[in-house]
Protein backbone atom coordinates (compact mmCIF):
# COMPACT_ATOMS: atom_id res chain seq x y z
CA UNK A 1 0.00 0.00 0.00
CA UNK A 2 1.74 3.29 -0.85
CA UNK A 3 1.05 6.30 1.55
CA UNK A 4 0.01 8.95 -0.24
CA UNK A 5 -0.43 10.90 2.35
CA UNK A 6 2.75 11.06 2.74
CA UNK A 7 5.18 13.76 1.13
CA UNK A 8 8.07 12.22 1.78
CA UNK A 9 7.60 8.71 0.75
CA UNK A 10 10.10 7.11 -1.64
CA UNK A 11 6.99 5.04 -2.87
CA UNK A 12 4.92 8.22 -3.50
CA UNK A 13 8.36 9.93 -5.46
CA UNK A 14 8.76 7.11 -7.79
CA UNK A 15 4.75 7.21 -8.55
CA UNK A 16 5.04 10.48 -9.29
CA UNK A 17 8.16 9.90 -11.59
CA UNK A 18 6.73 7.10 -13.00
CA UNK A 19 3.20 9.55 -13.97
CA UNK A 20 5.16 12.38 -15.17
CA UNK A 21 7.19 9.80 -17.25
CA UNK A 22 4.53 8.24 -18.97
CA UNK A 23 2.68 11.23 -20.55
CA UNK A 24 6.53 12.27 -21.80
CA UNK A 25 6.71 9.06 -23.51
CA UNK A 26 3.32 8.52 -24.65
CA UNK A 27 3.89 12.34 -26.13
CA UNK A 28 7.28 11.38 -27.57
CA UNK A 29 5.88 8.18 -29.23
CA UNK A 30 2.75 10.13 -30.81
CA UNK A 31 5.11 12.67 -32.44
CA UNK A 32 6.95 9.71 -33.73
CA UNK A 33 4.09 8.38 -35.22
CA UNK A 34 3.11 12.06 -36.31
CA UNK A 35 6.34 12.59 -38.15
CA UNK A 36 6.08 8.81 -39.43
CA UNK A 37 2.52 9.69 -40.63
CA UNK A 38 3.77 12.96 -42.33
CA UNK A 39 6.69 11.05 -44.14
CA UNK A 40 4.09 8.74 -45.74
CA UNK A 41 2.93 10.11 -48.75
CA UNK A 42 -1.07 9.80 -49.10
CA UNK A 43 -1.82 7.35 -52.20
CA UNK A 44 -3.65 9.12 -54.80
CA UNK A 45 -7.33 8.62 -55.19
CA UNK A 46 -8.47 5.89 -57.97
CA UNK A 47 -8.42 6.85 -61.42
CA UNK A 48 -11.14 5.56 -63.92
CA UNK A 49 -12.09 2.12 -64.85
CA UNK A 50 -12.62 2.36 -68.22
CA UNK A 51 -13.15 -1.26 -68.65
CA UNK A 52 -15.05 -3.87 -66.09
CA UNK A 53 -13.89 -7.29 -65.29
CA UNK A 54 -16.04 -8.67 -63.38
CA UNK A 55 -15.22 -12.04 -60.88
CA UNK A 56 -19.10 -13.08 -60.94
CA UNK A 57 -20.94 -14.34 -64.34
CA UNK A 58 -22.86 -12.19 -65.56
CA UNK A 59 -26.58 -12.64 -65.65
CA UNK A 60 -29.02 -10.94 -68.04
CA UNK A 61 -31.01 -9.50 -65.10
CA UNK A 62 -30.75 -8.06 -62.17
CA UNK A 63 -30.52 -10.45 -58.58
CA UNK A 64 -32.65 -9.55 -56.02
CA UNK A 65 -31.43 -12.44 -53.46
CA UNK A 66 -28.93 -10.63 -52.52
CA UNK A 67 -30.27 -6.84 -52.57
CA UNK A 68 -29.29 -4.21 -49.73
CA UNK A 69 -31.64 -3.20 -47.11
CA UNK A 70 -32.81 0.08 -47.00
CA UNK A 71 -34.97 -0.84 -43.78
CA UNK A 72 -32.82 1.02 -41.23
CA UNK A 73 -33.39 -0.04 -37.12
CA UNK A 74 -35.45 3.76 -36.46
CA UNK A 75 -37.47 4.72 -39.85
CA UNK A 76 -37.41 8.10 -38.80
CA UNK A 77 -35.44 11.14 -40.87
CA UNK A 78 -32.87 9.80 -43.83
CA UNK A 79 -31.18 6.94 -44.07
CA UNK A 80 -27.96 6.05 -46.33
CA UNK A 81 -26.51 3.43 -47.30
CA UNK A 82 -22.73 3.48 -49.44
CA UNK A 83 -22.26 0.37 -51.60
CA UNK A 84 -19.35 0.29 -53.81
CA UNK A 85 -19.12 -0.90 -57.11
CA UNK A 86 -15.97 -3.24 -58.11
CA UNK A 87 -15.00 -6.33 -59.58
CA UNK A 88 -16.60 -8.06 -56.78
CA UNK A 89 -20.02 -6.88 -57.49
CA UNK A 90 -23.18 -8.45 -59.09
CA UNK A 91 -22.90 -8.15 -63.01
CA UNK A 92 -25.44 -7.39 -65.44
CA UNK A 93 -25.48 -7.52 -68.67
CA UNK A 94 -26.71 -3.63 -69.64
CA UNK A 95 -28.55 -2.43 -72.57
CA UNK A 96 -25.92 -2.24 -74.78
CA UNK A 97 -24.95 -5.52 -74.00
CA UNK A 98 -21.74 -4.72 -72.09
CA UNK A 99 -20.63 -6.52 -68.25
CA UNK A 100 -22.03 -3.77 -65.85
CA UNK A 101 -21.27 -3.80 -61.67
CA UNK A 102 -24.54 -3.20 -60.40
CA UNK A 103 -26.48 -3.11 -56.34
CA UNK A 104 -29.95 -4.07 -55.53
CA UNK A 105 -31.53 -2.09 -53.04
CA UNK A 106 -34.85 -3.36 -51.64
CA UNK A 107 -36.87 -0.68 -50.56
CA UNK A 108 -38.02 0.14 -46.46
CA UNK A 109 -40.21 -2.26 -44.98
CA UNK A 110 -41.01 -0.22 -42.45
CA UNK A 111 -41.49 3.29 -41.26
CA UNK A 112 -42.85 5.56 -44.39
CA UNK A 113 -40.42 7.01 -47.32
CA UNK A 114 -41.65 10.21 -48.71
CA UNK A 115 -39.15 10.18 -51.05
CA UNK A 116 -35.96 8.22 -52.42
CA UNK A 117 -32.26 9.63 -53.52
CA UNK A 118 -30.06 7.24 -55.36
CA UNK A 119 -26.87 7.37 -57.54
CA UNK A 120 -23.21 7.43 -57.66
CA UNK A 121 -21.25 9.54 -55.20
CA UNK A 122 -18.58 11.80 -56.69
CA UNK A 123 -14.62 10.98 -56.27
CA UNK A 124 -11.94 12.85 -56.42
CA UNK A 125 -10.61 11.08 -59.24
CA UNK A 126 -13.34 8.99 -60.48
CA UNK A 127 -17.42 8.59 -60.21
CA UNK A 128 -19.53 5.50 -60.59
CA UNK A 129 -21.18 6.30 -64.10
CA UNK A 130 -24.74 5.83 -62.44
CA UNK A 131 -27.95 4.15 -64.54
CA UNK A 132 -30.85 3.73 -62.16
CA UNK A 133 -33.80 1.75 -62.10
CA UNK A 134 -36.25 0.41 -59.98
CA UNK A 135 -38.21 -3.43 -59.81
CA UNK A 136 -40.96 -4.35 -58.93
CA UNK A 137 -41.29 -6.85 -56.27
CA UNK A 138 -41.57 -9.81 -58.81
CA UNK A 139 -38.66 -8.55 -60.39
CA UNK A 140 -40.35 -6.37 -63.43
CA UNK A 141 -38.64 -2.77 -64.12
CA UNK A 142 -41.14 -0.09 -63.14
CA UNK A 143 -39.37 2.46 -64.32
CA UNK A 144 -36.33 3.95 -65.61
CA UNK A 145 -34.46 7.47 -64.84
CA UNK A 146 -32.80 8.50 -68.15
CA UNK A 147 -29.66 10.52 -67.63
CA UNK A 148 -31.34 13.91 -68.19
CA UNK A 149 -33.40 13.90 -64.60
CA UNK A 150 -30.22 13.06 -62.91
CA UNK A 151 -29.21 16.00 -60.42
CA UNK A 152 -25.88 17.10 -58.83
CA UNK A 153 -26.39 17.00 -55.34
CA UNK A 154 -23.90 17.63 -52.78
CA UNK A 155 -20.98 15.67 -53.56
CA UNK A 156 -23.57 13.20 -55.62
CA UNK A 157 -25.23 12.57 -59.14
CA UNK A 158 -28.59 11.11 -58.28
CA UNK A 159 -32.38 11.11 -59.35
CA UNK A 160 -34.91 11.97 -56.45
CA UNK A 161 -38.10 9.96 -56.59
CA UNK A 162 -41.01 9.24 -54.66
CA UNK A 163 -41.02 5.49 -54.26
CA UNK A 164 -44.71 3.94 -56.23
CA UNK A 165 -46.77 1.58 -54.44
CA UNK A 166 -45.64 -1.37 -56.54
CA UNK A 167 -41.97 -0.34 -56.35
CA UNK A 168 -39.62 -2.78 -54.44
CA UNK A 169 -36.56 -2.12 -55.19
CA UNK A 170 -34.22 0.57 -56.82
CA UNK A 171 -30.90 -0.53 -58.52
CA UNK A 172 -27.88 1.43 -59.23
CA UNK A 173 -26.01 -0.42 -61.77
CA UNK A 174 -22.61 1.08 -64.49
CA UNK A 175 -23.85 2.93 -67.19
CA UNK A 176 -21.34 1.37 -69.92
CA UNK A 177 -22.62 4.07 -72.33
CA UNK A 178 -21.60 6.78 -70.33
CA UNK A 179 -17.97 5.51 -69.43
CA UNK A 180 -17.94 4.81 -73.24
CA UNK A 181 -18.98 8.30 -74.13
CA UNK A 182 -21.83 7.67 -75.93
CA UNK A 183 -24.53 8.97 -74.11
CA UNK A 184 -22.50 12.15 -72.67
CA UNK A 185 -22.06 14.07 -75.51
CA UNK A 186 -21.84 18.10 -74.24
CA UNK A 187 -21.86 16.51 -70.88
CA UNK A 188 -18.96 17.72 -68.58
CA UNK A 189 -19.12 14.75 -65.80
CA UNK A 190 -19.07 15.77 -61.93
CA UNK A 191 -15.38 13.70 -61.89
CA UNK A 192 -14.51 11.44 -65.05
CA UNK A 193 -17.00 8.17 -65.47
CA UNK A 194 -16.49 5.12 -64.37
CA UNK A 195 -17.49 1.46 -64.38
CA UNK A 196 -16.13 1.23 -60.69
CA UNK A 197 -16.49 3.84 -57.98
CA UNK A 198 -19.56 4.18 -55.27
CA UNK A 199 -23.17 3.68 -55.41
CA UNK A 200 -25.53 4.92 -53.04
CA UNK A 201 -29.15 5.21 -51.84
CA UNK A 202 -30.73 7.82 -49.32
CA UNK A 203 -34.08 7.51 -48.05
CA UNK A 204 -36.19 10.36 -46.41
CA UNK A 205 -38.36 9.17 -43.96
CA UNK A 206 -41.56 11.42 -43.52
CA UNK A 207 -41.04 14.14 -40.64
CA UNK A 208 -42.88 13.26 -37.94
CA UNK A 209 -42.95 16.94 -36.85
CA UNK A 210 -45.46 17.03 -39.69
CA UNK B 1 -1.12 25.83 -6.00
CA UNK B 2 0.25 25.89 -9.53
CA UNK B 3 -1.83 22.34 -9.89
CA UNK B 4 -5.34 24.07 -9.04
CA UNK B 5 -4.28 26.87 -11.41
CA UNK B 6 -3.52 24.09 -14.18
CA UNK B 7 -7.02 22.20 -12.66
CA UNK B 8 -9.20 25.76 -13.28
CA UNK B 9 -7.10 26.19 -16.51
CA UNK B 10 -8.41 22.97 -17.58
CA UNK B 11 -11.56 23.25 -16.68
CA UNK B 12 -11.90 26.63 -18.32
CA UNK B 13 -10.80 25.25 -21.50
CA UNK B 14 -12.90 22.99 -21.63
CA UNK B 15 -16.12 24.80 -21.03
CA UNK B 16 -14.61 26.98 -24.02
CA UNK B 17 -14.38 24.17 -25.86
CA UNK B 18 -18.04 22.75 -24.97
CA UNK B 19 -19.48 26.48 -25.38
CA UNK B 20 -18.02 26.15 -28.27
CA UNK B 21 -19.19 22.65 -29.29
CA UNK B 22 -22.88 24.43 -28.82
CA UNK B 23 -22.86 26.86 -31.16
CA UNK B 24 -23.11 24.59 -33.66
CA UNK B 25 -26.52 23.66 -34.31
CA UNK B 26 -27.00 20.19 -35.73
CA UNK B 27 -28.86 19.85 -39.48
CA UNK B 28 -32.73 20.36 -38.89
CA UNK B 29 -34.37 17.19 -40.93
CA UNK B 30 -36.47 18.89 -43.86
CA UNK B 31 -36.95 15.93 -46.39
CA UNK B 32 -36.64 17.04 -50.13
CA UNK B 33 -39.44 15.75 -52.19
CA UNK B 34 -39.27 15.75 -56.35
CA UNK B 35 -41.73 17.82 -58.01
CA UNK B 36 -44.68 15.16 -59.11
CA UNK B 37 -47.74 16.98 -60.06
CA UNK B 38 -50.37 13.76 -59.89
CA UNK B 39 -53.13 13.88 -62.25
CA UNK B 40 -53.14 17.41 -62.39
CA UNK B 41 -51.88 19.52 -65.35
CA UNK B 42 -49.99 22.56 -64.41
CA UNK B 43 -49.23 25.21 -66.91
CA UNK B 44 -48.41 28.31 -64.18
CA UNK B 45 -47.28 29.16 -61.47
CA UNK B 46 -47.87 32.11 -58.66
CA UNK B 47 -44.39 33.37 -57.79
CA UNK B 48 -44.08 34.77 -54.58
CA UNK B 49 -42.31 38.73 -55.15
CA UNK B 50 -40.24 38.41 -52.21
CA UNK B 51 -37.60 35.90 -52.99
CA UNK B 52 -34.65 37.98 -52.86
CA UNK B 53 -35.18 40.08 -49.60
CA UNK B 54 -32.07 40.26 -48.26
CA UNK B 55 -28.99 42.17 -49.33
CA UNK B 56 -25.74 40.73 -50.66
CA UNK B 57 -23.17 39.03 -48.46
CA UNK B 58 -19.59 38.47 -48.71
CA UNK B 59 -18.55 35.15 -46.79
CA UNK B 60 -14.74 34.16 -45.71
CA UNK B 61 -16.19 30.88 -44.67
CA UNK B 62 -16.36 27.58 -46.22
CA UNK B 63 -19.62 26.66 -47.26
CA UNK B 64 -21.31 25.16 -44.67
CA UNK B 65 -24.90 24.85 -45.63
CA UNK B 66 -25.81 21.74 -42.84
CA UNK B 67 -28.68 23.95 -41.24
CA UNK B 68 -29.66 26.53 -44.36
CA UNK B 69 -33.01 25.04 -44.09
CA UNK B 70 -33.51 27.27 -40.95
CA UNK B 71 -31.35 29.92 -40.95
CA UNK B 72 -32.43 33.49 -41.72
CA UNK B 73 -30.11 34.80 -44.20
CA UNK B 74 -30.26 38.11 -42.32
CA UNK B 75 -28.74 37.34 -39.70
CA UNK B 76 -24.94 35.52 -40.46
CA UNK B 77 -23.47 33.88 -37.09
CA UNK B 78 -19.51 33.66 -37.81
CA UNK B 79 -18.26 30.46 -36.85
CA UNK B 80 -16.37 30.19 -33.93
CA UNK B 81 -13.44 27.64 -33.54
CA UNK B 82 -12.80 25.57 -30.88
CA UNK B 83 -8.94 26.85 -30.93
CA UNK B 84 -10.68 30.07 -30.77
CA UNK B 85 -12.16 29.18 -27.74
CA UNK B 86 -9.62 27.88 -25.97
CA UNK B 87 -7.21 30.72 -26.34
CA UNK B 88 -9.58 33.06 -24.50
CA UNK B 89 -12.09 30.91 -22.55
CA UNK B 90 -15.83 32.25 -22.82
CA UNK B 91 -15.07 35.47 -22.99
CA UNK B 92 -12.73 34.93 -25.77
CA UNK B 93 -15.43 33.36 -28.13
CA UNK B 94 -17.75 36.54 -27.50
CA UNK B 95 -14.24 38.87 -28.23
CA UNK B 96 -13.62 36.41 -31.75
CA UNK B 97 -17.17 36.30 -32.74
CA UNK B 98 -17.53 39.92 -32.45
CA UNK B 99 -14.69 40.72 -34.21
CA UNK B 100 -15.40 38.63 -36.87
CA UNK B 101 -18.79 40.12 -37.24
CA UNK B 102 -17.20 43.42 -37.47
CA UNK B 103 -15.24 42.13 -40.01
CA UNK B 104 -18.14 40.83 -41.62
CA UNK B 105 -20.69 43.46 -41.63
CA UNK B 106 -17.85 45.88 -43.57
CA UNK B 107 -16.81 43.85 -45.99
CA UNK B 108 -20.75 43.29 -46.59
CA UNK B 109 -21.29 47.22 -46.96
CA UNK B 110 -17.89 47.29 -49.36
CA UNK B 111 -19.95 44.64 -51.44
CA UNK B 112 -23.24 46.57 -50.70
CA UNK B 113 -22.35 49.90 -52.01
CA UNK B 114 -20.14 48.79 -54.64
CA UNK B 115 -23.65 47.00 -56.58
CA UNK B 116 -25.35 49.92 -55.76
CA UNK B 117 -22.85 52.34 -57.60
CA UNK B 118 -23.13 49.60 -60.10
CA UNK B 119 -27.08 50.07 -60.25
CA UNK B 120 -27.16 45.80 -59.66
CA UNK B 121 -31.27 44.93 -59.28
CA UNK B 122 -30.66 41.16 -57.72
CA UNK B 123 -34.62 40.96 -57.67
CA UNK B 124 -35.15 42.22 -61.17
CA UNK B 125 -32.26 40.06 -62.68
CA UNK B 126 -33.73 36.65 -60.67
CA UNK B 127 -37.41 37.46 -61.80
CA UNK B 128 -36.58 37.89 -65.49
CA UNK B 129 -34.28 34.55 -65.44
CA UNK B 130 -37.20 32.78 -63.63
CA UNK B 131 -39.36 33.78 -66.48
CA UNK B 132 -37.28 32.54 -69.05
CA UNK B 133 -36.33 29.53 -67.30
CA UNK B 134 -39.97 29.10 -66.38
CA UNK B 135 -41.34 29.49 -70.19
CA UNK B 136 -38.24 27.47 -71.39
CA UNK B 137 -39.99 24.34 -69.24
CA UNK B 138 -43.55 25.51 -70.88
CA UNK B 139 -44.84 26.91 -67.28
CA UNK B 140 -46.50 30.58 -67.94
CA UNK B 141 -45.74 32.82 -64.52
CA UNK B 142 -47.61 35.16 -62.13
CA UNK B 143 -45.77 37.19 -59.68
CA UNK B 144 -47.83 38.37 -56.18
CA UNK B 145 -51.28 36.66 -58.30
CA UNK B 146 -50.66 39.29 -60.71
CA UNK B 147 -51.08 37.60 -64.29
CA UNK B 148 -53.30 37.20 -67.26
CA UNK B 149 -55.21 34.17 -65.42
CA UNK B 150 -55.09 32.81 -62.27
CA UNK B 151 -52.29 30.22 -62.24
CA UNK B 152 -52.49 26.37 -61.50
CA UNK B 153 -49.88 25.97 -58.35
CA UNK B 154 -47.97 28.38 -56.19
CA UNK B 155 -44.27 28.66 -56.08
CA UNK B 156 -42.40 30.03 -52.97
CA UNK B 157 -38.95 30.84 -53.33
CA UNK B 158 -36.81 31.79 -50.94
CA UNK B 159 -33.14 33.10 -51.58
CA UNK B 160 -31.66 32.29 -47.95
CA UNK B 161 -28.08 33.85 -49.38
CA UNK B 162 -26.71 35.65 -52.30
CA UNK B 163 -23.38 37.47 -53.05
CA UNK B 164 -19.61 35.99 -53.06
CA UNK B 165 -18.30 33.52 -50.92
CA UNK B 166 -14.46 32.32 -49.75
CA UNK B 167 -14.49 28.97 -51.53
CA UNK B 168 -12.83 26.59 -49.27
CA UNK B 169 -10.16 24.88 -51.36
CA UNK B 170 -8.30 27.92 -51.56
CA UNK B 171 -9.52 28.92 -55.19
CA UNK B 172 -10.54 32.19 -54.24
CA UNK B 173 -14.08 33.88 -53.86
CA UNK B 174 -17.12 32.74 -55.73
CA UNK B 175 -21.01 33.94 -56.39
CA UNK B 176 -22.99 32.17 -54.58
CA UNK B 177 -26.43 31.35 -53.87
CA UNK B 178 -29.16 29.19 -52.08
CA UNK B 179 -32.22 28.89 -52.57
CA UNK B 180 -35.23 26.91 -50.76
CA UNK B 181 -38.18 26.17 -52.97
CA UNK B 182 -41.66 24.81 -52.77
CA UNK B 183 -44.46 24.16 -55.09
CA UNK B 184 -48.15 23.37 -53.78
CA UNK B 185 -51.35 22.78 -55.34
CA UNK B 186 -53.89 25.40 -55.68
CA UNK B 187 -55.20 22.92 -52.73
CA UNK B 188 -51.89 23.46 -50.65
CA UNK B 189 -49.95 20.29 -51.20
CA UNK B 190 -46.78 20.06 -51.46
CA UNK B 191 -45.73 19.21 -54.91
CA UNK B 192 -42.27 19.82 -54.69
CA UNK B 193 -39.88 20.64 -51.90
CA UNK B 194 -35.94 21.20 -52.49
CA UNK B 195 -33.15 23.86 -52.43
CA UNK B 196 -30.93 24.80 -54.32
CA UNK B 197 -27.48 25.85 -54.16
CA UNK B 198 -25.06 27.65 -56.48
CA UNK B 199 -21.26 26.79 -55.72
CA UNK B 200 -18.12 26.72 -56.62
CA UNK B 201 -16.72 23.44 -57.97
CA UNK B 202 -15.29 21.82 -55.60
CA UNK B 203 -17.07 23.19 -52.72
CA UNK B 204 -17.88 20.02 -50.77
CA UNK B 205 -19.60 19.28 -48.65
CA UNK B 206 -23.00 21.55 -49.63
CA UNK B 207 -25.68 20.84 -47.56
CA UNK B 208 -23.72 18.06 -45.88
CA UNK B 209 -25.94 16.07 -43.00
CA UNK B 210 -22.84 15.23 -41.70
CA UNK B 211 -21.55 11.18 -41.15
CA UNK B 212 -23.46 9.18 -43.93
CA UNK B 213 -20.30 10.74 -46.73
CA UNK B 214 -23.19 11.03 -49.26
CA UNK B 215 -23.53 14.91 -49.38
CA UNK B 216 -26.28 17.30 -49.33
CA UNK B 217 -29.46 16.91 -50.06
CA UNK B 218 -29.75 20.20 -52.26
CA UNK B 219 -29.28 20.42 -56.33
CA UNK B 220 -25.98 22.08 -57.39
CA UNK B 221 -25.33 24.29 -59.78
CA UNK B 222 -21.61 24.82 -60.71
CA UNK B 223 -19.98 27.70 -60.69
CA UNK B 224 -17.25 28.00 -63.43
CA UNK B 225 -13.42 29.13 -62.69
CA UNK B 226 -13.71 32.04 -65.20
CA UNK B 227 -16.11 33.65 -62.16
CA UNK B 228 -13.48 33.34 -59.44
CA UNK B 229 -12.12 36.31 -57.65
CA UNK B 230 -8.74 36.42 -55.52
CA UNK B 231 -10.02 38.45 -52.98
CA UNK B 232 -12.95 41.28 -52.02
CA UNK B 233 -10.70 43.98 -53.50
CA UNK B 234 -10.94 42.36 -56.71
CA UNK B 235 -14.38 42.15 -56.60
CA UNK B 236 -15.09 46.07 -55.23
CA UNK B 237 -12.03 47.51 -57.09
CA UNK B 238 -11.31 45.32 -59.89
CA UNK B 239 -13.22 44.76 -63.22
CA UNK B 240 -16.58 45.48 -62.31
CA UNK B 241 -18.69 44.27 -65.71
CA UNK B 242 -17.04 40.92 -64.60
CA UNK B 243 -18.09 41.22 -60.35
CA UNK B 244 -21.60 41.94 -62.10
CA UNK B 245 -21.48 39.48 -64.40
CA UNK B 246 -20.42 36.84 -61.77
CA UNK B 247 -23.55 37.79 -59.09
CA UNK B 248 -25.91 37.36 -62.06
CA UNK B 249 -24.70 34.26 -63.01
CA UNK B 250 -25.39 33.18 -59.24
CA UNK B 251 -29.08 34.59 -59.48
CA UNK B 252 -29.92 33.37 -63.18
CA UNK B 253 -28.19 29.99 -62.43
CA UNK B 254 -30.70 30.06 -59.28
CA UNK B 255 -33.42 30.57 -61.67
CA UNK B 256 -32.53 27.87 -63.71
CA UNK B 257 -32.20 25.21 -61.01
CA UNK B 258 -35.77 26.05 -59.77
CA UNK B 259 -37.00 25.40 -63.43
CA UNK B 260 -34.72 22.16 -63.59
CA UNK B 261 -36.85 21.02 -60.28
CA UNK B 262 -40.02 21.62 -61.91
CA UNK B 263 -38.86 19.75 -64.93
CA UNK B 264 -41.59 17.03 -65.81
CA UNK B 265 -41.40 14.14 -67.90
CA UNK B 266 -38.78 12.05 -69.14
CA UNK B 267 -39.18 9.12 -66.82
CA UNK B 268 -39.70 6.12 -68.97
CA UNK B 269 -42.20 3.34 -68.07
CA UNK B 270 -40.15 0.49 -68.73
CA UNK B 271 -41.50 -2.04 -70.29
CA UNK B 272 -39.24 -5.04 -70.44
CA UNK B 273 -37.08 -6.96 -68.11
CA UNK B 274 -37.15 -8.91 -65.35
CA UNK B 275 -34.88 -9.86 -61.99
CA UNK B 276 -34.34 -12.57 -61.22
CA UNK B 277 -35.37 -13.62 -57.63
CA UNK B 278 -33.89 -15.99 -54.99
CA UNK B 279 -33.40 -19.40 -54.62
CA UNK B 280 -36.85 -20.41 -53.41
CA UNK B 281 -38.07 -17.82 -55.74
CA UNK B 282 -39.09 -15.21 -53.55
CA UNK B 283 -36.81 -12.02 -53.77
CA UNK B 284 -34.93 -12.09 -50.40
CA UNK B 285 -33.47 -8.98 -48.90
CA UNK B 286 -30.19 -8.32 -46.83
CA UNK B 287 -29.87 -6.85 -43.58
CA UNK B 288 -29.23 -3.31 -42.89
CA UNK B 289 -26.03 -1.58 -43.36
Amino acid sequence: MIPLNSRNSTAERTLAMKTTRVPVRALAGALTLLAAACATAPEPPPGPSLTYEPTLPCAPHVSVATATSLTPEDPTGRYDVITPVNASSSCLVGPVGTAEGYVAYAMPMSGKPVSISAGAIVEPGRMLAPRVFTLTADGQVARTFPRAEMMARGNALAVLFRPRPDERYVVVSADAAAVAGAAGAGETPLSPYSYEGKAFARVYFEDPAK
Amino acid sequence: MKSVHRTVASAALVASVALAGCSTSSPTYNPVLPFDPGEAHIASFNVNGDAVAGKAVALNAPADYSNVALSNPAIYAPGVSPVAAGVGGALGVLLVSAIAAGIESARNERINNFLYAQGFDAKKVFYDALRKELGAEGYAMNVDGEGAAAADAGLEVSILQYGYQLAPVGSGWAPVAVANVTAKSSAGDVLMKDTVVVSARGAVPVLAPGGSGVGGDALRMPVGDDLMFANVDEIVEGDPARSVEALTYALEATAAGVARLLHNGGIEQAAAGTAETGPAGAPTVGGAQ
